[in-house]
């Protein structure tokens, strides 16, 4: 027993260094399981509502190019206003999507697994699986509520690939990042009797129950035909600026769980 | 004269300071500029190697928490920490560690090169490990090297501005 103490008192340096790593890399193992981790440090209602404070210093000195982007915006929506139809058909109303205005507290795009922080939480009815959008594209997915803030995975992230469409031509494939360049996502398996032309839009597909069709995405910047494969691997340029985004839309659908057994049902059967 | 204790505090509140509301902010070529690695680049040799790890280990949960990365900085950091004193062995010769307890005078009356070695190879070791963590995957090593390779470039020079600004100024 003596010796184990004398042992224990000896390396005690090297044990405080393993168990210290240890527990730094079971952060990094959860990171990918968080919705499922119990651990609640990084959307700690503290370290967020810090960071809040950082974000409104910060805001006065974005009030310029928001107003002139809240004004680009009204422009689009007035003249939308003008060209819209409400839909008499029942169908079209069962997959309606609600909007919600939240402001971004933190992001990153330097990872290669980005995240980003929300300030607004399951008391202004988020949910898990929700969308983050703006005018100018997809922003990313809801992983984690607390009553107050939530986490998403930004499409900055090179875990998730999100259903998208050429616009013209109207071929589906998955996009995804690759980890280089925060304006640059590359879509993978459009087939190649696709004829496809620099500079097409790529609109989000609307075959999950997260995004609404059409949402603008990006533009096509270079289209490679790997040999031996018969899809293209195609490089898009975003829209939206990622490193300069202040506050985005969060999109649910209304019926999600009515959708959702329904699709299930429809794999089992 | 000012207790060891609050010099660590002091530096550990500053520099944590100056990296989430400053540097987090900037990007250079996509990628950030690091200088929270400063803290354990002139941390004190004599203090308790528990306590030593202890406080590199909040530091890091700090700086993750602030930076969205969810305990890479924690476990880099640490890892950096371990390695440290083999890399001043390196980089100023055999000293003996308990004639020259401290770093200022390791990092003050050594020759330029010296000095560059021990912080370069610190601060590569340590990128290396970020991004080989952060990326985890075998197969984009090329994308870990130029990664850890150019953002090491912007934090050393970054971090031999800030210290010949302020650490060296205060010892003439």
């Amino acid at each position: 027993m003596r010796n184990f103490i004398n042992f224990f008192i000896e390396k005690i340096d090297k044990i405080v260094f393993l168990v210290l790593i240890i527990i730094s890399f079971s952060f990094i193992i959860n990171r990918n399981f968080f919705q499922n981790s119990k651990f609640n440090f990084f959307t700690n209602n503290i370290i967020s509502s810090v960071n809040n404070q950082i974000k409104q210093i910060n805001n006065y000195l974005y009030l310029k190019s928001d107003n002139k982007r809240l004004k680009s915006e009204n422009l689009a929506l007035k003249i939308q206003i003008n060209s819209i139809e409400i839909p008499s058909n029942t169908a079209y109303k069962a997959k309606n999507y609600n909007y919600n205005i939240a402001e971004i507290i933190s992001n990153s795009i330097k990872h290669s697994r980005n995240y980003l922080i929300i300030n607004k939480g399951s008391n202004d009815s988020v949910k898990l699986d929700d969308g983050l959008v703006t005018n100018n594209g997809i922003i990313g997915i809801i992983n984690k509520v607390s009553p107050k803030y939530s986490t998403a995975i930004s499409i900055l992230n090179s875990d998730i690939k999100i259903n998208s469409k050429i616009k013209r031509t109207n071929h589906f494939g998955s996009l995804q990042w690759n980890g280089k360049n925060h304006k640059i996502m590359t879509l993978f398996d459009i087939p190649k009797s696709a004829n496809i032309k620099i500079n097409d839009s790529v609109v989000s597909g609307g075959m999950s129950l997260i995004f609404q069709k059409d949402i603008p995405i990006g533009k096509v910047k270079n289209i490679e035909l790997e040999e031996d494969s018969n899809y293209y691997v195609i490089d898009v340029e975003l829209f939206e600026d990622l490193s300069s985004l202040r506050s985005v839309y969060i999109t649910s659908i209304y019926d999600k769980n009515e959708l959702e057994t329904l699709k299930i049902d429809n794999e089992i059967n | 004269m000012r207790s060891i204790s609050s010099i660590v505090f002091f530096r550990f509140i500053i520099i944590f300071l100056t990296q989430i509301i400053v540097f987090n902010n900037i990007l250079i070529f996509g990628l950030s500029a690091d200088i929270y690695i400063i803290f354990l680049l002139i941390f004190p040799q004599n203090i308790n190697k528990s306590l030593y790890y202890f406080l590199i280990f909040i530091y890091g949960i700090f700086l993750d928490s602030f930076s969205n990365s969810f305990g890479i900085i924690t476990f880099s950091l640490l890892i950096s920490c371990y390695l440290r004193p083999y890399i001043l062995d390196f980089s100023f010769g055999n000293f003996d560690m308990r004639k020259v307890g401290k770093v200022r005078d390791y990092l003050i009356n050594t020759t330029i090169y010296q000095k560059l070695t021990y912080i370069s190879l610190v601060i590569f070791s340590h990128n290396f490990v970020l991004y080989f963590v952060e990326i985890f995957s075998i197969y984009k090593l090329d994308l870990i090297l130029r990664n850890a390779t150019i953002s090491s470039l912007i934090s050393i020079t970054l971090i031999l501005i800030i210290l010949s600004l302020f650490y060296y100024k205060n010892e003439r």
